[in-house]
């Protein structure tokens, strides 16, 4: 499985595309004539990334992004979804905490920083607790959308053959409702990414946020490029092999998907 | 069952988490691995108390390195690539020692 990706002509153009990229940077060093400090060379990046890697920086700051961001994303998601199910079958719930909900949608991320450094210093828990408030909403959002949309047929059927309001729920709505929730895991972690970065740049003393940071401040521009770079890596990995294969399963499997030939 | 894994393997999720806790796993067992082979090379394998050791790096220090020595005991000195740590818990001395950036663990009478 491995090798035939390895093998596949869409890798090697997109690794040929970023030869030339590299190419280019590396050829415009001597044109632009700035010191290492305002323009790396790619060769300098290069070897700020063997660096951090030989002073065992890198893997924890990796290790520690990662492990801030997928407990942040779970745990967003689990409370979005719980309470999107909620607000989206009750009535009484969407009264009650609707309005709420949407008041705090609209007082954005950053707004927040300050209270929650007040609260707990700067540290992980002002990470996680940013990171969280960030994937709530878009899956708290989609899944309730997802349940409300879920056609009342669906659910006459199955509680016409005696199945009980928990088995409607597990069996009938938040099946249905799965396209729209996975919708909402892909928007949400797509914002957490951001938000880890951009958090971990404020509140962290680790991590590839602080790494960006850290190099500037440091005067070793080198080591901010790679966290950049390190970051489109760990994108890539995240969204290509988690969150774009979750999606096609999840869609495929719950028939969403119009293939060719099927139309008309 | 091997049918089993054979379709659970298809998937690039579980493939992909496979190999990260694969790759993960061997490493820390390397390190557990490199890092026993320093301190037994030092005399201090299966210490049971606070040790003052010298630490050689392979790189020089950092405020990261620095952060973790100071977590794992009290930090006298660097010297080059040499840093001198007072009573040094035994856990943490395994620690240090599994380190990759570690080069070596020497016993150090203290000051």
């Amino acid at each position: 499985m491995i090798a035939r990706g390895l093998r596949s002509p869409r890798l090697l153009e997109s690794a040929g595309g970023l030869a030339l990229v590299l190419a280019l940077w590396q050829l415009s060093v001597p044109l632009v004539g700035l010191s290492e400090y305002f323009y790396p060379s790619p060769l300098r990046v290069a070897r700020a990334f063997a660096e951090l890697i030989e002073k065992g920086i890198l893997p924890v700051y990796v290790a520690d992004s990662l492990a801030r961001y997928a407990g942040s994303v779970a745990v967003g998601t689990l409370l979005g979804v719980v309470l999107g199910v909620a607000v989206g079958l009750s009535r009484l719930v969407s009264r009650l905490l609707a309005p709420f909900i949407n008041f705090l949608y609209a007082i954005v991320e950053a707004a927040w920083i300050p209270l929650f450094v007040v609260w707990w210093g700067y540290g992980i828990k002002v990470i996680v607790v940013l990171l969280v408030y960030i994937v709530f909403f878009p899956m708290f959002y989609n899944t309730m959308v997802g349940v409300r949309t879920v056609p009342q047929v669906y659910v006459d059927a199955v509680r016409a053959l005696g199945a009980r309001r928990w088995q409607v729920i597990a069996d009938v709505i938040v099946p249905a409702a799965l396209p729209n929730i996975i919708t909402g895991v892909r928007v949400g972690a797509g914002f957490a990414f951001r938000g880890l970065i951009f958090a971990e740049m404020l509140a962290a003393k680790t991590g590839v946020g602080y790494l960006i940071y850290e190099g500037v401040s440091t005067q070793h521009t080198a080591r901010t490029i790679v966290g950049m770079i390190c970051m489109g890596l760990m994108w890539l990995v995240i969204d290509n092999a988690y969150l774009k294969p979750f999606e096609r399963a999840t869609i495929e499997r719950w028939g969403v998907v119009v293939t060719a030939g099927e139309k008309g | 069952m091997t049918r089993r894994w054979a379709r659970l393997l298809a998937h690039r999720p579980v493939w992909v988490t496979g190999l990260l806790v694969i790759a993960y796993l061997a490493f820390q067992l390397w390190a557990e691995w490199a890092g026993a082979a320093k301190l037994q090379a030092a005399g201090l394998r299966g210490a049971d108390r606070p040790a003052h050791v010298e630490l050689v790096l392979a790189v020089t220090p950092e405020p990261f390195h620095m952060a973790i020595f100071q977590d794992a005991g009290r930090l006298i000195a660097v010297r080059g690539q040499s840093v001198f740590l007072l009573d040094v818990p035994p856990d943490a001395l395994r620690a240090l020692a599994a380190r990759y950036w570690v080069r070596a663990v020497r016993p150090w009478a203290g000051r």
